[in-house]
């Protein structure tokens, strides 16, 4: 087949979200089912490319119109792309059936755009080859975010969205002016050609531009301190919406993140960038696992550790080395495996308890085996327990770290994993240990889901071989901009 | 040969996940028991190859290269681990009822097994992970202050040694001990690695294992875990668990032992660091036991008395002499077996009566005779008399401690010994002779399984004893020199002679003629137990001091001003500050004003413009 299908990955979700109003008018029973469909069909789309790329072993480039790069806007496919379009698709899938237990709040054909074009953002993201198409993407992805963040229309949600709202908006204004900056002095948006003229640029334009893009997207990859917004949007949000911005949007954003940054080596700052990432990001990390250490709500104390455990990511990717940038990328699939799981289960005690604080799960062994089953194994292999998933790409950070000569920044890491491991052991006494009640049913589907991602876990856990070699091959992705250049068929234009 | 190391160490966890699948009763504890037999059986079966040469097996996990050796050294260690976890599996069948213990029970067991035979890093450190995990999860159960305290200590050391790895990984860029050992032994020319990070590493790996091994001051977990958990199984916790923290000191001599000494040299000639490890190890000794002395608890003084004996260890290995690595690691086998039946004979008392406190025991050896039988045979071990295992052990560590000319820390032995000799006199008199509570007239003998569990672990006591050449002799093959001389019966050391075989002979003789007399000569008066009396003295209310209560009270008021020091107290204290940081923190940064989130964006762009990169 063509790769040029490829493409689909973002016409599917774009055209489906523009026939959910239609959908409607034919029967609003059909609105869910639709967004099911599309959902399942994105991951078979997403599976074709990711098999594409992977047996290929070639990025895929896609071309729109027709027009070869600079000229044309290209999506550059590559083995990070393709394994998180299928991770995304994967997710959304998930979540979509999840959407149909949890969401009740109408008018849910609104929910069902907005969740098809959240998708679309966040694979969009990372599948551009092209600096203002990513701006676009990204303010795809915020804008719906904000939307769904107010979704349940509670108070706290529209404070949630608000603040959400302002704080991004802040964020990808600054990214917008350092777009223009870098297209004032090269005169191009294609980021294979950016990567190639970098060296030759005005170098305070570059590390002015440099940085103000890695400011706007740090926003939305939740560094500290510009992740304030972070724990009440995820608290906010309704259930499969957290998942999917943990799993996947705040990835998209690191991901942006760590492309422009490998792309833009050639910056004179680049290592004082670098540098401020790394304390960004360890900083982010202790901050965010000691907030989540008195929290009472359970949603928000995930949603904390989740903030911490991109923070880690974030170290890794800002490390400036080969292993770095593997270690992260593999942590990134786990963390988006294990969040995705945690929220899930933490979201399916909220709609059958009516809540999500500790009290409610009290006792949940009993009331819930299955879902609490989940949450214990999500819970430990957030700990980083061997023979889960985590404990190995969590050791390839620490490995990756001290050999980037960042001992402090590791030690940090390390003392605020101590924390994590103390909230996350004492839900599992209280889960299991502590108080009791009636036996209630749970959903088959999201059983099967549950065990499906706790099996990746400890498949994982246990050989995480074929799981290792892939973020390797992600990374490298990332990781080597030569290669990234040589692939994407520039005209002849440029250095 | 290649899958017997794997079968070895993950056999038991195999079985462990098995028996919690099909938590049936009769097929889960045949699986376990089943499981834990494996490694026993492998043992047994490489007894005579790894005298000889080692046994390896690779394996590539996630990028990383694990390596497991089976070699002389530890295949000791294995074995031990082994003895004392059959032994763990038999009690277990009579203790547990749930497949959660038995899951982590045998977790652990292989966890400490893959500590003892990894030979990287990576391998090392999952598995010590693993094992820390399955022994917290052991305690959660039961207690969750403690499990946590115990937990958060141990994370502390893993996280300590993470570090170190790291460290070691970015100076040799390698993970396999063999590698490192080289680049370490090769940077004594070279210098890459400074003093200060020799220092670091030393100190963070020191941590690690120290925590392990319930070192001073790090010990604080121990009196809490080894009690809340399943009896059954702090045999193995106590006995064969903490090992892997005296294995790891022993793995730091082997690694760093020349960079260390090249760095820090000696002092009043000793190596300076082993120097810091030998009073650590005689600090455990004379903490642990005193406080072991004044608990009330059967368990908490058995916890105590196993921090303190793993504190001779850690002692024998700071002498830094061939002839310490032998006493320590005799006490290794020693330790396991003698504390191992302690804890046997503690579930088997805590299952019949349902009692851990002295005051609420008393005249058992009637009720309970083979138990009791086996908790003397512990007793006579742990206190060091001879001919038990626990003597010839303790014997060579204060000959190591004699010959390197280390006065004070021999002090420490025979302060502890003494102490030793206090602690169990009470357990012994106070649980088994003397009145006997009336709610316990209905007490049982122990059951069958644990009965044969204890006889496991009682039979290596009295023969290692007897024979503790047998021990030396593969310790001397070990090394591959002749450390400790004689035959199987006497140990010869450059500054004595201990001939295990005379001593029995005339210690059975003395009995006879003692039972001689007994029989024909003394004259008897039979009373029932419920009829004897404090040994002469009225008891009054207000100072009601006998052997079952408050019997060292004098001792812990005289004590009194050490006493009011405490490392727990300490770290609860250094705890609850951090959890009130974060709430400042937590409550000063997500402060929920937008307004303040703008102005941090606001100033992460000055700092950007400050640092020049804007």
């Amino acid at each position: 087949m063509n790769g040029q299908y490829a493409a689909l990955i973002i016409a599917l979700p774009l055209v489906s979200a523009f026939f959910v109003p239609v959908i409607k008018a034919i029967s609003k029973k059909a609105v869910m089912p639709f967004l099911l469909l599309v959902t399942l069909a994105q991951v078979g789309i997403a599976g074709w490319v990711f098999n594409e790329v992977y047996t290929s072993d070639k990025p895929i480039i896609v071309m729109a119109g027709g027009w070869r790069p600079p000229v044309g806007i290209n999506l550059y496919i590559g083995h990070f792309a393709a394994l998180f379009v299928l991770i995304i698709a994967v997710i959304s899938f998930f979540m979509a059936y999840f959407s149909i237990k949890a969401v009740k709040v109408e008018p849910l054909d609104k929910y069902a755009m907005l969740f098809l074009l959240l998708m679309l953002g966040a694979t969009g993201m990372i599948a551009t080859g092209d600096i203002f198409n990513l701006f676009v993407f990204m303010e795809i992805t915020a804008i719906t975010a904000y939307a769904l963040t107010a979704y349940n229309k509670t108070g706290e949600a529209a404070e949630a969205s608000m603040k959400y709202m302002i704080l991004g908006g802040i964020g990808s204004s600054f990214f917008l002016i350092g777009i223009a900056l870098i297209y004032g002095a090269t005169g191009t948006l294609n980021m294979a050609q950016i990567a190639q003229l970098a060296g030759n640029i005005n170098p305070t334009v570059a590390q002015v531009g440099l940085a103000l893009l890695i400011f706007g997207l740090a926003v939305e990859a939740e560094l500290f301190p510009l992740n304030a917004w972070a724990p009440d949007a995820y608290q906010a949000a309704p259930h499969p919406i957290t998942v999917m911005f943990s799993a996947f949007v705040v990835k998209a954003g690191l991901y942006a993140a760590a492309r422009l940054l490998y792309l833009m080596q050639a910056v004179s700052t680049w290592h004082s960038v670098l540098r401020l990432l790394v304390i960004m990001a360890v900083l982010t990390v202790v901050v965010a696992e000691f907030s989540a250490l008195r929290q009472r709500d359970v949603k928000r104390m995930i949603a904390y550790s989740s903030i911490s455990q991109v923070g880690m990511i974030a170290f890794a990717l800002a490390l400036g080395s080969q292993a770095g940038v593997d270690a992260g990328v593999f942590h990134m699939v786990n963390h988006a495996i294990v969040k995705a799981l945690l929220f899930l289960g933490v979201g399916y005690v909220g709609i059958k308890l009516g809540g999500t604080t500790l009290e409610d799960f009290e006792g949940l062994g009993r009331r819930m085996p299955l879902t609490a089953f989940a949450i214990t194994v999500g819970s430990l292999s957030a700990v980083g327990i061997p023979l889960f998933n985590i404990f190995w790409s969590k050791v390839r950070i620490m490995l990756a770290g001290v050999s980037a000569g960042y001992t402090w920044g590791v030690a940090l890491i390390l003392g605020a994993s101590v924390v994590e491991a103390v909230y996350y052991l004492r839900l599992i006494h209280r889960i299991w240990f502590a108080g009791g009640g009636e036996r209630l049913s749970e959903s088959f589907a999201l059983g099967a889901i549950m065990l499906f991602l706790v099996a990746l876990i400890l498949v994982i856990g246990f050989y995480p071989n074929y799981a290792w070699s892939l973020a390797q091959k992600a990374g490298a992705d990332i990781f080597d901009v030569t290669r990234y250049v040589s692939n994407v068929p520039l005209m002849g234009v440029g250095a | 040969m290649i899958n017997d190391l794997m079968i070895l160490i993950f056999a038991p966890l195999v079985a462990g996940i098995l028996a919690w699948a099909f938590d049936v009763r009769g097929i889960r504890e045949a699986i376990g028991f089943i499981g834990a037999a494996i490694p026993v059986v492998i043992l047994a079966k490489t007894y005579q190859t790894v005298l000889s040469n080692s046994i390896n097996y690779t394996i590539t996990v996630g990028g990383f290269k694990l390596i497991f050796q089976l070699t002389a050294l530890n295949w000791y260690f294995a074995a031990v681990a082994a003895i004392v976890g059959i032994a763990m599996a038999l009690g277990m069948i009579s203790t547990s009822r749930s497949g959660y213990e038995w899951l982590f029970a045998l977790m652990s067991y292989t966890g400490v097994l893959g500590v003892f035979l990894s030979q990287d890093f990576i391998g090392f450190f999952l598995l010590w992970e693993l094992m820390t995990f399955a022994s917290f999860m052991m305690v959660l159960r039961n207690n969750r202050h403690e499990s946590l305290k115990y937990f958060v200590l141990s994370v502390i050391g893993a996280y300590a040694m993470m570090l170190g790895i790291a460290i070691l990984y970015a100076k040799t860029g390698a993970l396999d001990f063999a590698t490192i050992r080289q680049a370490l032994y090769m940077d004594l020319s070279i210098g890459a690695i400074s003093k200060g990070e020799s220092a670091l590493l030393f100190v963070l790996f020191l941590t690690a294992f120290g925590v392990k091994a319930g070192a001073f001051p790090l010990h604080v977990w121990a009196p809490g875990a080894y009690s809340e958990a399943n009896q059954s199984y702090t045999s193995f916790f106590s006995g064969a668990l903490s090992k892997a923290g005296v294995y790891g000191i022993l793995l730091l001599y082997i690694l760093m032992g020349a960079k260390l000494y090249a760095e820090f040299g000696t002092f009043h000639g000793h190596l300076t660091f082993a120097y810091v490890i030998a009073w650590i190890g005689a600090i455990t000794v004379v903490v642990a036991s005193f406080l072991a002395v004044l608990q009330e608890d059967i368990r908490k003084l058995f916890a105590y008395s196993s921090v303190g004996q793993v504190g001779y260890i850690l002692l024998a290995f700071g002498v830094g002499t061939s002839l310490g690595f032998a006493g320590g690691l005799f006490h290794v086998l020693s330790h396991a077996v003698f504390k191992g039946l302690f804890w046997l004979v503690t579930a088997a008392i805590i299952l019949q009566t349902g009692k851990t406190k002295f005051k609420d025991m008393g005249g058992l050896a009637e009720k309970m005779p083979f138990t009791f039988a086996m908790g003397l045979i512990a007793v006579l071990s742990l206190s060091g008399i001879p001919p038990m295992a626990g003597f010839a052990s303790k014997w060579l560590i204060y000959e190591a401690a004699i010959q390197a000319h280390m006065p004070l820390v021999a002090g420490a032995i025979f302060l502890g010994s003494g102490l030793a000799f206090a602690y169990v006199v009470r357990f012994l008199y106070a649980v088994w002779f003397g009145q006997r509570p009336s709610d316990l007239d209905n007490v049982k003998e122990a059951p069958l399984p644990l009965l044969i569990g204890m006889a496991i672990l009682a039979i290596p006591n009295i023969l290692f004893g007897v024979a503790p050449g047998l021990v030396t002799e593969y310790i001397n093959k070990a090394f591959g020199s002749e450390i400790v001389g004689g035959d199987y019966f006497k140990l010869v050391t450059p500054t004595g002679t201990y001939n295990a075989l005379l001593v029995t002979i005339v210690l059975v003789l003395g009995l006879a003629i003692a039972g001689l007399v007994f029989l024909y000569g003394a004259t008897t008066r039979k009373i029932p137990v419920t009829n004897t009396y404090q040994s002469g003295n009225p008891v009054i209310e207000d100072y009601n001091l006998s052997i079952r209560r408050n019997f060292y009270k004098p001792l812990a008021e005289a004590l009194d001003f050490w006493l009011k020091y405490s490392w727990d107290r300490f770290y609860e204290r250094i705890a609850g500050i951090a959890e009130d940081f974060a709430d400042t923190l937590r409550q000063s940064f997500y402060n929920g004003n937008v307004q303040s989130y703008s102005w941090y964006l606001a100033i992460v762009l000055l700092i950007l413009a400050l640092w020049g990169v804007l």
